[in-house]
């Protein structure tokens, strides 16, 4: 066997043997055990290092190793003494296993000092929360940890170690070990359906239970793993209560706050996609069609500019405009011209670009990325710094960088979607335009009354969003009865949702919720933004650093600062330890490649630039000719501009129809709108002619527009929830041309919605 | 090492590099450092270790991968060479090539190296390649033989967008 690259020694077999996931869901939250099997077969020690991802608001609550029949049972301590201990044990000539969090995301596990023959077993355990969808929850695993762009500055300041850490060897060609994965979920109501848009499952559903198994014996760990459970009835307002181990009691309290739709103001919109290398192939035909949605549910009124990004940007307008058919057109054929052809990921620029531009207005930015950066707490902080902008992101592709995606919208007060390739787009996109249109609360406060807690997570509350889920959690040191009241203000507009809260109704186990508490409390200590001035020794001795400590500590939660590290003193092995690294399966369709195809070579993971990433945009672009050329020399294997099919091979009507919708909410008499509505073209003209007090255009695109609706209101109703904003638009057109609606009337079409004028 | 030499703890020595004591161990792990003289917590890392490991990180500023290292860490003469290799490195838009691992229950990849191949796209999903020596023809003699693949493959009419290059690699 031959392997390449200097990490790899030759003929040096990998270490990691198989990886085991058992996922426990009930209702919102969920404990996840994963098992991983490493065995050194060579005849000298090794020291195995595997970095893996997980979800980011992952709380790691347990390490435990087996090894020789021996359990070791490991702890969170401060990360560099648990780096102390794993180096010391190891010198001593002990076994010993250390676990690291690199990123809230990205996370280590090193074996150090495997004996020869050896077997070990490393279990790690974490509590998580599912991400709620329109109707029910959506679990997902990240499996790989994709190639990021790293850029050059901060390359050269990280830690070697570190980077290494987050850009793992790859092997394009596949590994040797693989995923085994078991979920049993319990809703808190029926479950309607659940569908794996990731990969083959035998699913088994009864009542509120479900359990999802990987049909395949042993699978790839190259994409995520995502399940989509719908309920009956999601989300109902609920308080869960459970001990705490550090004493008294930590609550989960899920808000439904439910509000009348308002009257929407008109937005500002920034479409920003992504279109670095890594986004070829199926990433970026997925973003295209997702942003052409995103387009047309603009409305007269809205003003918005398009900006692609990748090694540098480009700005469709010098500034938003006007939404109308003629920019709607413009934008149209230049998003459909988009390739993923921009080279590096740089997202500094072009958002500093969008702030600076936006700076003083009320500016939403919804952006399509799959996030594969290493500087996310860069990016996060600056956002996190502009008050007034929010962050609607989408996840595109099968390994979307978690906590990029979900970090720019968190510290904004934005929103996230993520989006699996073959998954249906536009409910996210129209559920996402439903968040930018509705209120910007400035004051979200709760208000305890008859209990106080010591603790809350999330520490700022800077988003809520009608009919979704709004979770709390609270630590409370002393018992009793009493009610959470969750308050929102928009200028005058006050609203208000209470829940009881009753220490008497505590839960049996407590489903790691102490942990998740920890974790999420840790997260707000991580992502506060910088305080000026304050040094960094300063932030150790007294700061949020200190206080990351006690809590990961107290809690046994890894977190930035802390490590679990675990050694096995009845071990003793001989000679040095060398190092094997496990290398990560390349994402599948990473970068427009398909895993199975061959490569020639492997992307690049950073340019070697040295770019000032100021505001000269026009220089930028002219530099980044050059790497434009270069980024298509990389790869000499699968053709980058193969287009791949997103969703099924057939086109989708709905789609079809809402592409083809005019700016205003008309449709165009076109053959092939006559197709899609399944009317011959001489026929519709035919009609329009008979619309004699209109004039020959207005009534073409009467008649057209009344097809469309027919259409969507008859083939389509099951996807109301889809169109239903399509459908306002153009029902409000055909409301102000009176001779339209006497013909609805004529055809005896059921417009029940129709505004009467 | 003399038993009175200057001695350092992995954490000492990690900060007077600065980096962190998993990169001083990663360092010794890839070969970069001589492992730490004695067992347990007498390990110890001495002058020696200190002076390459600074000369590690100069050698990291100035752009040089860690894969290429250990091949550049030895003699003035190298250092000489490797200077020039830099300036030449850094006066061109660069790509750092990703890591390659291949493991043995994968399939071999045809060819792990850069290929010169110019491409030619004859539709949507059909290419022709022309490895470089290849005589590819040019012209209307590259337009004829693809218009005959097409009309072959059964494409559609009114696509015919003429031989179009596609991008070639070195």
């Amino acid at each position: 066997m031959e392997t390449y690259g200097m990490f790899g020694k030759n003929h040096a077999p990998v270490p990691l043997q198989g990886v085991e996931i058992k996922v426990d869901a009930r209702d919102t939250a969920a404990m996840v055990v994963v098992r991983q099997r490493y065995r050194n077969v060579e005849d000298i020690p090794i020291e195995a290092v595997y970095s893996f991802p997980l979800e980011e608001s992952s709380a790691v609550c347990g390490f435990v190793i087996e090894v020789d029949g021996r359990h070791i049972v490991g702890r969170v301590v401060e990360k560099e003494k648990a780096f102390e201990i794993y180096d010391d044990a190891i010198a001593d000539g002990h076994q010993a296993f250390l676990m690291d969090q690199d990123r809230p995301n990205i996370f280590t596990v090193s074996v150090g000092n495997l004996a020869p023959g050896a077997e070990a077993t490393v279990t790690l355990e974490y509590a998580t929360m599912l991400d709620a969808t329109a109707d029910g929850v959506r679990l997902s695993l990240p499996t790989t940890i994709s190639p990021r762009y790293i850029p050059a500055d901060q390359a050269a300041g990280m830690d070697p170690s570190e980077r290494d850490h987050i850009t793992p060897p790859v092997a394009p060609g596949g590994v040797p070990y693989g995923l085994r994965l078991d979920v049993a979920y319990t809703g808190a109501s029926p479950l309607r359906g659940i569908e794996c848009p990731s990969h083959p499952v035998a699913i088994t559903l009864d009542g509120m239970r479900a359990g999802i198994t990987l049909a395949a014996e042993s699978t790839a760990l190259d994409q995520d793993f995502v399940l989509n459970i719908r309920q009956s009835d999601p989300f109902q307002p609920r308080v869960t209560v459970v001990p705490d181990p550090t004493g008294g009691f930590a609550a989960l309290l899920n808000f439904r706050p439910e509000m009348p739709a308002t009257e929407s103001v008109a937005r500002e919109v920034v479409f920003l996609i992504d279109r670095s290398g890594s986004m070829s192939g199926e990433s970026i035909e997925q973003a295209k069609n997702a942003l052409l949605l995103c387009l047309r549910s603009l409305r007269a009124g809205d003003s918005f500019n398009v900006v692609s990004f990748g090694s540098s940007f480009e700005s469709l307008y010098p500034h938003a405009v006007a939404y109308d058919q003629t920019t709607l057109d413009q934008a149209t054929a230049a998003i459909q011209a988009m390739n993923a052809d921009l080279g590096g990921t740089e997202l500094m620029s072009p958002l500093r670009h969008i702030l600076q531009a936006g700076a003083g207005r009320r500016c939403d930015i919804l952006l399509l990325t799959d996030g594969e950066v290493g500087n996310e707490k860069q990016c996060i902080d600056l956002v996190g710094s502009h008050p007034g902008t929010r962050l609607f992101t989408f996840g595109i592709g099968r390994g979307a960088s978690e906590h990029l995606v979900r970090g720019l919208a968190r510290a904004t007060g934005g929103a996230a979607e993520f989006v699996f390739p073959g998954e249906r787009i536009e409910p996210k996109v129209l559920r996402m335009f439903g968040r930018l249109g509705g209120p910007a609360w400035t004051g979200i406060e709760l208000e305890w009354e008859g209990l106080q807690p010591d603790l809350v997570t999330p520490g700022i509350l800077n988003r809520l969003f009608g009919g979704e889920q709004f979770t709390v959690m609270a630590r409370l040191r002393g018992a009793g009865e009493g009610s959470v009241t969750l308050r929102a203000r928009d200028g005058e507009n006050v609203r208000s949702w209470s829940l009881p809260l009753d220490t008497s109704e505590v839960a049996a186990s407590d489903a790691g919720l102490p942990a998740l508490m920890a974790r999420l409390a840790i997260r707000d200590l991580e992502e506060a933004p910088p305080r000026t001035g304050s040094a960094q020794k300063e932030r150790k001795r007294s700061g949020p650093e200190k206080r990351i400590v006690e809590l990961a500590c107290a809690y046994q939660v890894m977190s930035s600062l802390t490590s679990f590290v675990a050694v096995d003193r009845e071990s003793h092995v001989e000679g040095t330890a060398e190092l094997r690294r496990v290398p990560v399966a390349l994402t599948r369709g990473w970068g427009g490649m398909d895993s199975r195809h061959l490569i020639y070579e492997c992307e690049s993971i950073v340019y070697k630039a040295y770019l000032d990433t100021g505001s000269d945009h026009e220089a930028n672009r002219t530099l980044f000719s050059a790497f434009r050329k270069m980024d298509a020399e990389q790869l000499a294997g699968p053709p980058r501009r193969r287009r791949t099919q997103v969703a099924s091979g057939k086109p989708d009507l709905l789609m079809q129809l809402m592409l083809a919708q005019q700016a205003d909410g008309s449709w165009l008499l076109t053959r092939e709108l006559a197709k899609a509505v399944g009317a011959k073209l001489q026929e519709l003209k035919q009609e329009a002619r008979s619309l004699t007090t209109l004039d020959a255009v207005t009534a073409a695109a009467v008649v057209a527009t009344r097809w469309a609706l027919q259409t969507l209101e008859t083939h389509l109703a099951d996807r109301e929830v889809e169109w239903a904003g399509a459908a306002a638009k153009a029902r409000a057109w055909l409301a102000a041309r009176p001779a339209a609606w006497s013909l609805c009337v004529d055809h005896g079409v059921p417009y029940d919605n129709m505004p009467l004028i | 090492m003399m038993n009175n030499e200057k001695t350092y703890s992995i954490s000492e020595l990690a900060a007077l590099g600065n980096v962190s004591p998993r990169t001083v161990r990663y360092y010794v792990q890839l070969g970069l450092l001589p492992p730490p003289a004695g067992r347990g917590l007498g390990g110890k890392y001495g002058l020696q270790h200190l002076d390459r490991l600074l000369k590690v990180r100069e050698l990291q500023r100035e752009g040089v991968h860690l894969e290429q290292m250990a091949a550049f860490l030895d003699g003035p003469e190298m250092m000489a060479s490797v200077r020039e290799e830099l300036v030449a490195y850094s006066e061109r838009p660069q790509l750092e090539v990703g890591r390659l691992f291949r493991c043995e229950s994968a399939p071999e990849p045809p060819a792990l190296r850069r290929q010169v191949v110019t491409r030619v796209e004859v539709t949507e999903g059909v290419w022709l390649e022309f490895a470089a020596g290849a005589g590819m023809p040019v012209g209307p003699r590259l337009e004829r033989i693809v218009r005959l693949l097409r009309d072959n493959l059964d494409m559609p009419s009114g696509e015919d967008k003429g031989a179009r290059r596609g991008w070639e690699s070195r």
